[in-house]
């Protein structure tokens, strides 16, 4: 029976090339097939390289000389559009031709080229990392919505099954958004774990690399490639590097989980909180300790990302509004990026005093329990062109406020954060769990998905494409 | 009084990139929840709190965990 790559975990992709079941260039040429039959519809990907079956080919020829590349030789990755690459171009989800980025690899595509990755395309991202709703991406679950953002096509992507892992970066929830509203994993690794070197920056403190992908062990198995120290990222840590593939099936038995219900409770669509509260009950089960806890000061960290996020963004695009560039974003990210240039400094500083407040108010937390539990986002995955949701019965609010309440406390903090998908709604839409740890403890929030990805079958399920 | 503006204008310019005063206006209106929420911030009591740290001295930083 010939392997088909499609749907297939990164795993088996390198074991069946491994053992001669297939190879590189078989699954590449299968993918390429597959995105041109698919992605006409979904348009996650905004470029596919013409140089992936090269490398495949590539890998191939070193595993018949018996040369094994690494944990990912000759498995088919996308990469977000804000990763500088050196065989195809980088726009950071930009249309105009007046942004230009230099044509090398960045420091997490070097390294998964190293270890064997065959890079099959730039996916499609919001422009400039700034919102979470990714034009002209579809949701495959649902093609009337949005696949969130800003790692909107990598998410796609991932869940049109074109590929088992495709990088994606967040600064307030742009890996975990999209992997909660399309249904597949996302990990933010802990500040510091994985460079960022080679990534278009949106706002250094905030911003994080990470994978998203269809199960838990393949963003364990991508971060154990693309973490570890690069001095070209002054935020990485001398940290060893990470063997977190090998430690997820580990039981949780004991574990002790948070559930802080101020906040990240106050108001989620019912269906998103009923699917919370059973995933609860799987942890009770499966003998881990859940605690009710408190999180003070909550409600301020909104004004505290934007304070830092807005700021950031205009000082990185502060060369492009002095060249009067900024006629070339689109609207929405212009304004954002103009409405930087209004942070006063005091307001950015009391944004860093109150991050350093809010660091202290988790580890509080954290010293008694493992990890910390919540919904990736209060909805699911809304129609194109809504700018306003009502989440519960309360005031209308932007798209943008809506879906990234509950992801951008972690960046605030750089605790690692995961997303895991927690079942559908009774319209089919992918509802996502998340699970937060103490610094650099990404095993244990991998293991706890894990455990839960295990009991359920979300993962069998596929998009009607 | 065209010399007090042209002078005046000149400060702003040294200031940094300056959004003419509509725009400005426009860009408030379209972000005031924007606007409210660092009203609140500011609302908060943190004179006594050193801010989170965001500079390392070249040369003193050995990337340790510590530094999160």
């Amino acid at each position: 029976m010939t392997f088909d790559p499609k749907f297939a975990s990164a795993t088996e992709i390198a074991t069946a090339i491994r053992t001669k079941q297939t190879t590189a260039v078989r699954v590449t040429e299968d993918v390429l097939q597959a995105i041109k039959d698919v992605d006409p519809e979904i348009q996650s990907f905004v470029t596919v390289s013409d140089q992936a079956l090269v490398a495949a080919a590539a890998a191939d020829k070193a595993l018949n000389k018996g040369d094994l590349l690494g944990l990912l030789h000759g498995v088919p990755i996308g990469v977000k559009d804000n990763y500088l690459t050196a065989d195809m171009p980088t726009h950071a989800g930009s249309d105009s031709s007046v942004f230009n980025f230099p044509v090398e690899d960045s420091a997490a595509v070097a390294r998964l080229r190293a270890s064997g990755a065959v890079i099959i395309g730039k996916t499609r991202m919001h422009e400039f990392a700034w919102g979470n709703v990714t034009p002209p991406t579809k949701n495959p679950w649902s093609q009337s919505r949005v696949p969130g953002g800003s790692s909107g096509g990598s998410g796609a992507a991932v869940a049109a099954g074109l590929v088992p892992i495709a990088l994606g970066s967040d600064t307030g929830g742009s890996i975990r958004i999209p992997a909660s509203l399309c249904g597949v994993v996302g990990i933010k690794p802990t500040f510091g774990l994985v460079s960022r070197a080679g990534i278009v920056p949106h706002s250094w403190s905030l911003d994080h690399a990470g994978p998203l992908s269809r199960s838990v062990a393949d963003s364990a198995l991508a971060l154990d490639v693309m973490s570890g120290f690069d001095a070209a990222d002054p935020g990485t840590v001398r940290a060893p590097k990470t063997r977190l593939l090998g430690s997820i099936d580990q039981s949780i038995k004991g574990q002790k989980i948070a559930i802080c219900r101020n906040y990240f409770f106050d108001s989620n669509e019912l269906e998103v909180s009923q699917n919370v509260e059973l995933a609860i009950e799987h942890f009770k089960k499966a003998g881990a300790v859940v605690v009710e806890v408190k999180i003070p000061l909550l409600e301020f960290s909104l004004g505290a990302i934007y304070a830092i996020e807005l700021a950031s963004s205009a000082a990185y695009h502060a060369d492009n509004i002095r060249k009067g560039l900024a006629s070339h974003f689109t609207d929405d990210v212009r304004t954002l990026v103009e409405m930087g240039q209004l942070i006063s400094g005091t307001d950015y500083l009391k944004a860093e005093q109150y991050r350093r407040v809010l660091g202290e108010e988790f580890q509080k937390t954290l010293s008694t329990a493992d990890a910390i539990l919540t919904p990736t986002l209060p909805l699911t995955a809304w129609e194109i062109g809504t700018w306003e949701v009502t989440v519960t019965n309360d005031e209308p609010e932007s798209v943008l406020a809506a879906s990234w309440r509950l992801t951008y406390p972690f960046n605030l903090v750089g605790l690692p954060a995961i997303s895991v998908p927690c079942g559908f709604n009774s319209q089919g839409l992918p509802i996502g769990l998340q699970l937060i740890g103490r610094p650099f403890e990404e095993a244990t929030v991998l293991r706890l998905a894990s455990s839960y990805e295990r009991a359920h079958d979300w993962i069998t399920r596929r998009p009607n494409i | 009084m065209f010399e007090k503006e042209a002078e005046q204008a000149k400060l702003y310019e040294l200031m940094g990139a300056r959004i003419n005063p509509e725009r400005e206006a426009h860009i408030l209106k379209a972000l005031e929840h924007v606007c409210l929420e660092l009203a609140k911030l500011r609302e908060l009591d943190l004179k006594d709190v050193h801010p989170a740290v965001v500079y390392k001295a070249p040369g003193f930083s050995d990337g340790g965990k510590d530094d999160l």
